[in-house]
């Protein structure tokens, strides 16, 4: 007898009554059980456990509860700590929620409740750190102890990232990471102007960039779109902080502006990064027509010269979104 | 290229490329800094209301009580009427306290002397040393950079020349935010 001969007279004896539903259900229940039985012997691998979109979000508004409760609880009780009771309830708990976040890790990784324990621990351990930094009365004259402190913390963080691949880490590694560059330069050159920080953060930028392309098809998979977001919106808002000021960036800001949109659909084959650097074109544009234009035609006539143009702009990009990124981040 | 080292690389490139980058700004900052020195001490005042941290009218009082004639520091008489901060009270009765200090250039420390010793030095009151090194409040706004962090404001007395500069290690800086007004440059001391 072969499969459809079984599910027709299945169906021929529901129909008689001869055998009822809920008995067939009773069948399919225990069977699933005994599956169930079998793969909790077998390797974690095969225990794969779905986790719902609305999991992950009770997971993560859980964990934003908890943060902010410890941290009014902290606040409440602050001025009657002692240092010892300040540091352990700032980066000792910190400290506690990471570990327990990695015994998930690697107890149940297939769930994402240790990612959940790591997300309130990688806000806790910065500011803690920084806490008992205090605490131990270091001396602030100069950024340097703040800076080694945040180094520390990337470290951490970059360690549990190569051990444990999960993206909360990674998320952590690069928050510290973003920080410690910027009180680097602080450290080391302390008069530095603004500019050079702008700089700076037009170089993160590109590296996040270069980040999302490396990390595109691997376990930081869920990363790219933040660092697309970031590091595009990070390289052209600083850039355009400069064309204020140098004739040089405002030379090159068109340049990085129409690169930024092609390289989005040649390279990185995105959508965010496109529409960023679509309207860094459209500011490009309006900043230029205010600058040099604005005086010679008057407002109004720019004004109608840009909505067209900023009208042929949008439809340029619209159309690279649908030739060529349609199913992109 | 193998797939693997590709990535390998590229991985180098965004983790290395801000580091290059704040090394090259160290370098062309540092060195520059390194290099620049004096052969000349100066002489400096400093002036306290009496109200923590900021001195605001010190700077005229300064101005009014010390000048340099024939290269010599005079400390002036202030005139009885005179209320630089017109709140009645005349600048002799307010509570200004005044210090003077000689600073080493080359171990950048500085040590409190009296008016008379003060007095001893031929002192050339111009902000440029002869061999053409300025004494310079310096002020770094790292507020107005895109998007992230917000800095403090950087700000105090520098050695400088050109675009190169090093701090100067001054008496109260590191105790109080240091207030430009707390200030006043004398002179550079010519006697060797």
């Amino acid at each position: 007898m072969d499969n459809n001969e079984i599910l027709a007279e299945l169906s021929r004896r529901l129909k008689a009554g001869e055998i009822t539903e809920t008995e067939v259900l009773a069948l399919l229940t225990n069977e699933a059980q005994v599956d169930a039985d079998f793969t909790a012997e077998a390797p974690a691998q095969q225990a794969v456990v779905p986790t719902s979109l609305i999991t992950r979000l009770l997971f993560i508004i859980g964990a934003v509860f908890i943060t902010l409760g410890v941290i009014y609880l902290a606040a409440q009780i602050w001025d009657d700590l002692n240092t010892f009771s300040r540091i352990a309830i700032t980066l000792g708990l910190g400290l506690v929620f990471a570990a327990v976040g990695s015994w998930f890790m690697l107890q149940d990784p297939e769930r994402d409740i240790g990612s959940v324990f790591h997300g309130i621990g990688g806000f806790m351990v910065p500011g803690g750190a920084l806490i008992t930094l205090d605490e131990m009365g270091a001396n602030f004259d100069t950024s340097w102890p703040i800076t080694l402190t945040i180094a520390m913390v990337f470290v951490f963080y970059t360690i549990l990232t190569w051990y444990h691949r999960k993206v909360v880490l990674s998320f952590f590694a690069f928050a510290n990471g973003t920080a410690l560059a910027y009180l680097l330069l602080d450290s080391l050159v302390p008069l530095a102007y603004g500019d050079v920080y702008d700089y700076l953060t037009m170089i993160l930028g590109a590296s996040y960039l270069i980040y999302a392309h490396v990390f595109k098809e691997d376990w930081n998979a869920r990363l790219v779109p933040l660092l697309l977001l970031f590091g595009s919106f990070g390289f052209y808002g600083a850039a355009f902080a400069q064309i204020f000021d140098t004739v040089l960036m405002e030379m090159l800001y068109p340049l990085l502006a129409f690169g930024g949109m092609v390289a989005s659909v040649m390279i990185l084959r995105s959508r965010i990064t496109l529409t960023i650097s679509t309207f860094a074109v459209i500011a490009y544009i309006i900043y230029f027509t205010a600058e040099y234009f604005a005086d010679s035609i008057g407002w109004p006539v720019a004004l109608i010269l840009l909505g067209f143009t900023i009208i042929g702009i949008g439809y340029f990009s619209i159309s690279l979104n649908r030739k060529y990124l349609k199913s992109q981040t | 290229m193998d797939e693997n080292r590709k990535r390998a690389i590229l991985l180098g490139v965004a983790f290395l490329l801000p580091l290059i980058f704040i090394l090259v700004v160290f370098v062309t900052t540092y060195v520059p800094a390194q290099s620049l020195s004096t052969d000349f001490n100066f002489v400096y005042a400093t002036c306290t209301e009496g109200r923590s941290p900021y001195s605001y009218y010190c700077s005229n009082h300064l101005q009014n009580r010390y000048d340099i004639e024939n290269g010599r520091l005079i400390e002036k008489d202030l005139p009885a009427d005179l209320d630089s901060d017109n709140d009645g009270v005349p600048d002799r009765d307010e509570n200004y306290q005044t210090r003077l200090f000689i600073h080493d250039t080359a171990l950048d420390l500085s040590e409190e002397i009296s008016l008379i010793e003060a007095q001893r030095f031929n002192l050339e009151d111009r902000l440029t040393s002869p061999d053409g090194v300025s004494v310079e409040w310096q002020y770094a706004n790292g507020g107005n950079f895109f998007p992230f962090v917000r800095y403090s404001n950087r700000y105090g007395y520098y050695l400088t020349r050109g675009s190169a500069k090093r701090e100067l290690n001054l008496v109260n800086q590191s105790q109080v935010p240091y207030y430009q007004n707390d200030f006043r440059f004398l002179g550079w001391i010519l006697d060797r």
